[in-house]
């Protein structure tokens, strides 16, 4: 497989691990974050990183969309 | 004037202003069917952006994510997490499902199975569950609707009367405007809920008790265990909130109005883009919970937890108040309630009536049964809603557990060449009967696992299984797009248009 294809997946599947998988190790009341129980606070931290592997991978796929045709947005012609 | 008529006249005025908006959508528009369903396929970053939000953030949302805060606890945390997820998993599938749609003039989910497989009867099939399950979906949104209404007017106006004003509204801009008239009644919805949720969120902890610190500081020597899983629901458990996250991570793209909603995307970057930034929307998903939480000690005992954010605000503030949560709530079930008979009545008669009883029609009879549809639908899922009680959980999750059935038909279309017609016909019709089986003979959750995800693993095993075993129904061109069938397709379409 193409490696930035890989990563891309890799990148992606990170959100999955964070919010997911991972539930037993943060599953819990303490410490609290600000006065926020450690769950919510662990959840309210996962989203703008969910954001930032989606740019990530977008980033990723910009690069092997448009080579060298100057194509940013040209998803369409493709 | 009594706080209710306070309340009322904000609301209904909110609704109103709605219908004047969806109905402006559309004016000096010629309603065909590729204006009606996708609106000519132009939206932009962000009213594209304003139309997906609108059809995520519904009344469950609002009243049922607040009311399972404050009847579940901990297992309320999934809701952050699966529709962050499934932002993800559309960041992947969203541009694909678009160039098919762009390439060859689709406009419903089921048109997208009737070109990758070929099969008018898995077509047929597919339109049937969406139109199903959309009907059951569409009764959440009625109950939040009657719910909203009769607490604003402190049980003045009948749920019933409620309901009905307000989808006579739903009905007359989805006619008139298509899904332009969601797109832009979105804009009003999204600005009231915002402004709703982030007042009431911080307000209500700082009216009670001073800060949201302080209100965990009170909680927490209290209800301790309510706060981590599995909260007041002993079977949801962790294994429950992984298997519930995943199976409605993949169902939630799966339902019909989506497909519309992404078709109508200018260009596939728009919808990676609208990805990337959606999940930052969840940030208010939080404050939501911090009512339902806050009103586990203010509002003790209520049996409908759904109830618990209105029954705090209306106890807590002005009646003027009252009625512009009222309002927003109000829009926050119609909007949803729009797309989705918009995406039923679509379904019905592009997708079910036209290739089984009457092939000759053109797309523009397509369009005017659609209309008949939305009608008939909105009247059915009325009679329902006035008819029955609140006691719809267990019918919604298996709306869900259904609709999710059509995740391995849709996905392994896209990315597996050897996908067959029957494998996914075999996949949707063993998941759907898992999910029933198990929803109505009380196993869900089976073994703490969610009962969706179950019969998403036997669906997944099923067409992989069975595709192998046939043969691609265009075995000259075993390419995920056959082009016998799109050329079909394209002359369908001009022959219509």
């Amino acid at each position: 497989m193409d490696r930035r294809k890989l990563w891309s997946y890799v990148l992606a599947a990170v959100p999955f691990l964070g919010m997911c998988f991972t539930v037993p190790l943060w599953d819990r009341l303490y410490p609290l974050v600000f006065g926020i129980p450690f769950n919510i606070a662990w959840l309210i931290a996962w989203v703008p990183i969910t954001s930032l592997c989606l740019w990530g991978v977008y980033r990723l796929g910009k690069a092997v969309d448009s080579p060298d045709t100057g194509a940013t947005e040209g998803e369409i012609s493709k | 004037m009594t706080p209710a008529i306070i309340a009322m006249m904000i609301i209904f005025g909110g609704i109103l202003i709605g219908a004047v908006t969806g109905i402006y959508a559309g004016l000096h528009r010629e309603m065909n069917l590729e204006q009606w369903t996708v609106a000519g396929r132009r939206f932009g970053l962000i009213i594209f952006w304003l139309l997906m939000a609108g059809e995520v953030y519904t009344t469950f949302s609002f009243l049922g994510v607040s009311g399972r805060a404050y009847s579940w606890g901990g297992p309320v945390l999934y809701v952050i997490s699966y529709i962050s997820l499934a932002y993800v998993i559309l960041f992947f599938i969203g541009p694909k499902i678009w160039e098919a749609g762009k390439k060859h003039c689709l406009h419903t989910q089921a048109d997208y199975f009737q070109l990758r497989y070929g099969s008018t009867y898995l077509a047929a099939l597919v339109a049937m569950v969406g139109v199903v399950t959309l009907i059951l979906y569409l009764q959440l949104q009625l109950t939040g609707l009657g719910l909203i209404i009769q607490l604003a007017s402190f049980d003045v106006v009948s749920r019933s009367l409620g309901i009905t004003i307000a989808f006579l509204v739903v009905a007359g801009f989805v006619l008139t405007s298509g899904i332009r008239a969601v797109a832009w009644v979105s804009v009003l919805k999204d600005t009231l809920m915002l402004i709703a949720v982030i007042g009431v969120g911080i307000a209500i902890p700082y009216h009670y008790f001073g800060g949201i610190q302080a209100m965990f500081q009170a909680l927490i020597p209290v209800k301790a265990h309510h706060l981590t899983m599995p909260g007041s629901i002993p079977t949801n458990g962790h294994t429950w909130f992984v298997s519930t996250i995943l199976a409605n991570a993949c169902g939630f793209y799966m339902w019909p109005f989506w497909f519309g909603s992404l078709y109508s995307a200018k260009s596939a970057d728009t919808i990676r883009r609208n990805a990337i930034i959606m999940p930052l929307y969840n940030l208010m998903l939080p404050l939501v919970f911090f009512v339902g939480y806050a009103a586990i000690l203010t509002t003790p005992g209520l049996k409908i937890g759904d109830q618990a954010l209105l029954i705090t605000v209306r106890n807590t503030f002005s009646p003027a108040v009252l009625g512009f949560v009222g309002a927003a709530g109000a829009l926050t079930a119609m909007v949803p309630a729009a797309v989705i008979v918009l995406a039923a009545g679509t379904l019905f008669a592009k997708n079910f009536v036209r290739p089984l009883f009457a092939p000759s029609m053109s797309d523009d009879s397509v369009a005017t049964l659609a209309k008949v549809m939305v009608v008939v639908i909105s009247a059915l899922a009325l009679l329902v809603a006035i008819q029955s009680s609140n006691s719809l959980v267990g019918i919604l999750l298996f709306a869900y557990n259904g609709i999710s059935q059509l995740f391995p038909g849709v996905v392994l279309g896209l990315y597996w060449k050897r996908a067959t017609a029957l494998g996914a016909l075999g996949g949707i019709l063993v998941g759907v009967g898992t999910a029933i089986f198990l929803v109505f003979s009380k196993h869900d959750p089976f073994f703490g696992l969610n009962a969706g995800f179950v019969a998403l693993c036997l669906n997944l095993v099923m067409t992989t299984v069975v595709s192998l075993l046939t043969v691609p129904a265009h075995p000259s061109e075993d390419r995920a797009m056959s082009t016998a069938f799109v050329t079909a397709a394209s002359q369908t379409q001009r022959h219509g248009s």
